[in-house]
């Protein structure tokens, strides 16, 4: 490990990882290009460097790209990667109030303690981790899934049914498509191009980043001022990062667990933490209006991902998103067989990226910090001089995406979804998470079913599937108790005096 | 002021077009190959491998472009909409005939031209390592003996899916299939014991094997595979059943015969070339070639064999 160190920040590698850092963060502020994607691109021209270099190089973009995205996020509520939904929320609020160097200085804070948390659990207990990707079988991910939905309660702010209106119907988009399940075509309508269901990037552009373009257009003259915005905050304080710890920390540990289920991924683990971070803070009210507790769990828990998602690839050959498959893809075009045999076979490769894990994280928060003093000036520009740029970032970025002139049209039309929800004040989360989770819950569902041969009671032949479920219902039912606990401790000094 | 801004904003975001370009001899500009899967998986592996000799062999870049989704129809799709000027072409295996068989795309001779098929990889049947099926007979006895018990890992209405009804039909078999989806879900389901078997491709098992985590009962094909020599054919094994996914070369319909001979004869010389079909060989693909006429007498059989099981499973 010492090795893969030195060799690291003495070679030539230093500068291979350098470069897969920058195009990482350039690639996750961009939306439309995702980091897969862009591996994928680099991945022909990583044939004739040597096996080492090469996975330096993917796992430098790796690492930027999931960090990226905070910073369109933050300045323009435009999430450049899925991961990034839960910084928007409260990034955008807080720039907007004249604090973008603060937002983006917390959420950078948030990335490396992240990655480094998870670092160590990659490097102490991958082995014994990597069971738990194996042992989550349909009715686990399942019941996960489940107890992650009742979150939406806790996301729709003012109005219980407004969140709820907002989270079928996120559920209701994500159906059509092919069904998982028959293979066969649902509400598509015949269109061609539905067979693809919605893609979450063209909606999320959309009811973010395209929603508020309009709203501010409407009301270009009124906010012509311009937001007197501040630098300071970028290097955030040792008394944040002690004030932050704890909840680093724990954002931290959802990250890496939710990291290692293949298939859920970074998106779901900083919702979980941002929902988590809300119900055990003191000042919930905050979140949604740029709280600094929220950015900072969103973004500690999709950097810890990043650790999480690695532990079945290196340890097990499982990919669990598309950024881990391209990964898999290198290692194999360079001879190097992923799976349970690396870590015997090819001790140096999994040593080489363990290193550059920690290391391209150190970058990526020097890059940004340094990045992040020129980004955050966009937001003393002229909003009338953005808009026309943004529009244009989220047309191509949309395309690019799929090369599906389709996701075009969902993205302007979702643009005016967004718009007219936040018109009447529902909230866009429990929209998304209804979108995001729906369509796994339903798959792990239906999976189980037909591995038990359609009995639902198989779900309770598995304890860790049941402890989830008694989760979900224990978070459903704890706020009334709650309150009536309250209520009880309120008017028993009453009745004593 | 306020709304003819918006309109401004957008028609300055919408005034970027495609412009029109003449060819003459083909080919003098990039060629674009749509792999209607996403990056990193085994058909935008084996295309760019493919890719790096065609594109000096045809003396132009070859320009690769994943649209993925709705089961490659998507991406077929888009294929067969372009223009029929040479310079859209489509990779595809028989996911293309499944989604025909599926309703889930309209495809017949008419709607493409064949230009080729490349390469090919056999499938292996896979169970966990400490099952207590031991070997491919056991598993197609235990599948007959107790139909709809043993849970067979595939993608619904997917290749894997229609292979593994082949299978029941060539052995008599009766699994309860499972949808675990593509190949790292379903090794995944495999490894947790959530599924009792599934198919897998041959290049990236070894190590399972070694480690015990994994045994491979059989390898559905003519001959051993380099990479798992100690497992025997089906055939060897007692039951006759060839699982092969082939890949194919399609132009839109209505591109001038010339143009498709010039990329079935720039394919045909890409893959007898040795360092090819050795970067092939490393990743279990074997370099096979059929030009237009073999390879469309291959795709209607297999098209009309896929429809019928659809039907007679009831699957749409």
């Amino acid at each position: 490990m010492l090795e893969a160190f030195a060799h690291l920040l003495t070679s030539s590698a230093f500068f291979v990882m350098a470069a897969g850092v920058l195009v990482g963060i350039a690639v996750g502020i961009l939306p439309g290009i995702t980091t897969g994607m862009m591996m994928a691109l680099v991945l022909p021209f990583t044939y004739g460097m040597s096996s080492t270099d090469a996975v330096v190089l993917l796992i430098g973009i790796y690492v930027g790209g999931v960090s990226g995205g905070l910073v369109t996020a933050t300045l323009m509520r435009m999430p450049g990667e899925p991961n990034a939904i839960m910084t928007c929320l409260d990034g955008y609020p807080l720039a907007k109030a004249g604090h973008p160097g603060r937002a983006l200085g917390l959420g950078n804070a948030g990335s490396i303690v992240g990655g480094a948390i998870s670092w160590v659990a990659l490097v102490l207990i991958a082995q014994p981790l990597s069971r738990v990707a194996i042992v989550f079988g349909p009715w686990e991910q399942f019941a996960l899934v489940c107890a992650a939905l009742v979150m939406i309660v806790s996301l729709s702010g003012k109005s219980l049914l407004k969140g709820l209106i907002a989270a079928m119907l996120g559920m209701l988009l994500a159906m059509p498509g092919i069904d998982p399940s028959s293979g066969l075509q649902r509400l598509t309508f015949g269109a061609g191009w539905l067979t693809a269901g919605l893609d979450i990037l063209p909606v999320m552009i959309g009811m973010f980043a395209l929603s508020q373009i309009i709203a501010d257009t409407l009301h270009l003259e009124t906010n012509q001022a311009v937001i007197r915005s501040s630098m300071r905050g970028i290097l955030i304080s040792l008394h944040d990062y002690v004030r932050h710890g704890r909840n680093m920390l724990r954002s931290s540990l959802i990250g890496i667990g939710i990291g290692i289920l293949p298939g859920v991924g970074a998106s779901v683990s900083s919702i979980v933490a941002y929902t988590t971070a809300k119900k055990v803070s003191k000042e919930p009210e905050k979140f949604g209006k740029g709280s600094e507790e929220a950015i900072v769990a969103a973004e500690s828990a999709n950097n810890a991902t990043t650790g999480g998602t690695l532990i079945p690839v290196l340890t097990l050959g499982i990919p669990g998103g598309l950024a881990d498959a391209v990964l898999l893809s290198a290692l194999i075009l360079h001879n190097l067989q992923p799976g349970p045999m690396l870590y015997v076979r090819s001790p140096e490769i999994v040593n080489t990226i363990l290193a550059t894990h920690l290391v391209a994280h150190v970058m990526m928060f020097s890059l940004m910090t340094v990045g992040v003093l020129l980004f955050a000036r966009l937001m003393t520009i002229s909003r009338a001089w953005i808009f026309p740029a943004v529009l244009v970032i989220c047309v191509v970025s949309t395309f690019a995406l799929n090369n599906r002139p389709a996701d075009i049209w969902v993205m302007l039309a979702f643009g005016v979804v967004g718009y007219a929800l936040e018109y009447v004040k529902a909230p866009l989360a429990p929209l998304l998470i209804g979108f995001l989770l729906a369509p796994l819950a339903e798959a792990q569902l239906r999976t189980g079913l037909m591995a038990s041969g359609g009995d639902f009671l198989a779900i309770f032949d598995r304890p860790i599937a049941v402890a989830f479920l008694l989760v979900g219902i224990a978070m459903l039912a704890w706020p009334p108790v709650a309150a009536a606990i309250r209520r009880h401790r309120q008017e028993q000094p009453l009745a004593g005096s | 002021m306020k709304l003819p801004s918006l309109i401004l904003t957008i028609a300055l975001a919408a005034a970027i077009g495609p412009l029109p370009v003449l060819a003459q001899a083909y080919p003098e500009r990039p060629i674009r190959v749509i792999v209607p899967n996403e990056a990193g998986g085994s058909t935008d592996r084996n295309l760019r491998v493919i890719a790096r000799y065609l594109d000096k062999e045809l003396g132009t870049a070859i320009a690769v472009l994943n649209v993925p989704g709705g089961g490659t129809s998507i991406g077929s799709r888009q294929a067969m909409e372009a223009a029929p000027d040479g310079y859209t072409v489509l990779f595809n295996h028989q996911a293309l005939l499944v989604a025909a068989a599926m309703g889930v795309i309209e495809f017949g001779a008419d709607d493409v031209t064949l230009a080729a098929q490349t390469g090919s990889e056999y499938l292996a049947v896979v169970v966990n390592g400490s099952s207590e099926i031991k070997s491919f007979d056991e598993l197609i006895t235990a599948a007959t003996a107790n139909p709809d018990t043993v849970r067979y890992g595939v993608q619904v209405g997917a290749f894997n899916h229609f292979a593994a009804l082949d299978m029941e039909a060539a052995t008599g078999a009766d699994f309860r299939f499972v949808n675990t989806g593509g190949g790292g879900p379903t090794r995944t389901a495999l490894l947790g014991g959530h599924i009792d078997a599934s198919f897998t491709t041959t290049g990236d098992i070894e190590q399972f094997v070694t480690s015990g985590q994994l045994r491979v009962l059989a390898v559905n094909a003519p001959e051993r595979s380099a990479a798992l020599p100690d497992v025997p054919t089906s055939s060897e094994a007692g039951h006759e059943v060839l699982t092969e996914l082939r890949y194919w070369w399609w132009l839109p319909a209505g591109v001038p015969e010339d143009r498709r001979q010039v990329l079935t004869d720039a394919l045909r010389a890409v893959m007898a070339n040795p360092e090819l079909v050795a970067e092939l060989a490393a990743l279990e693909v074997r370099a096979t070639f059929e030009d237009a006429g073999q390879a469309q007498e291959a795709v209607e059989a297999q098209l009309a064999r896929m429809q019928q099981l659809a039907k007679d499973e009831g699957l749409r």
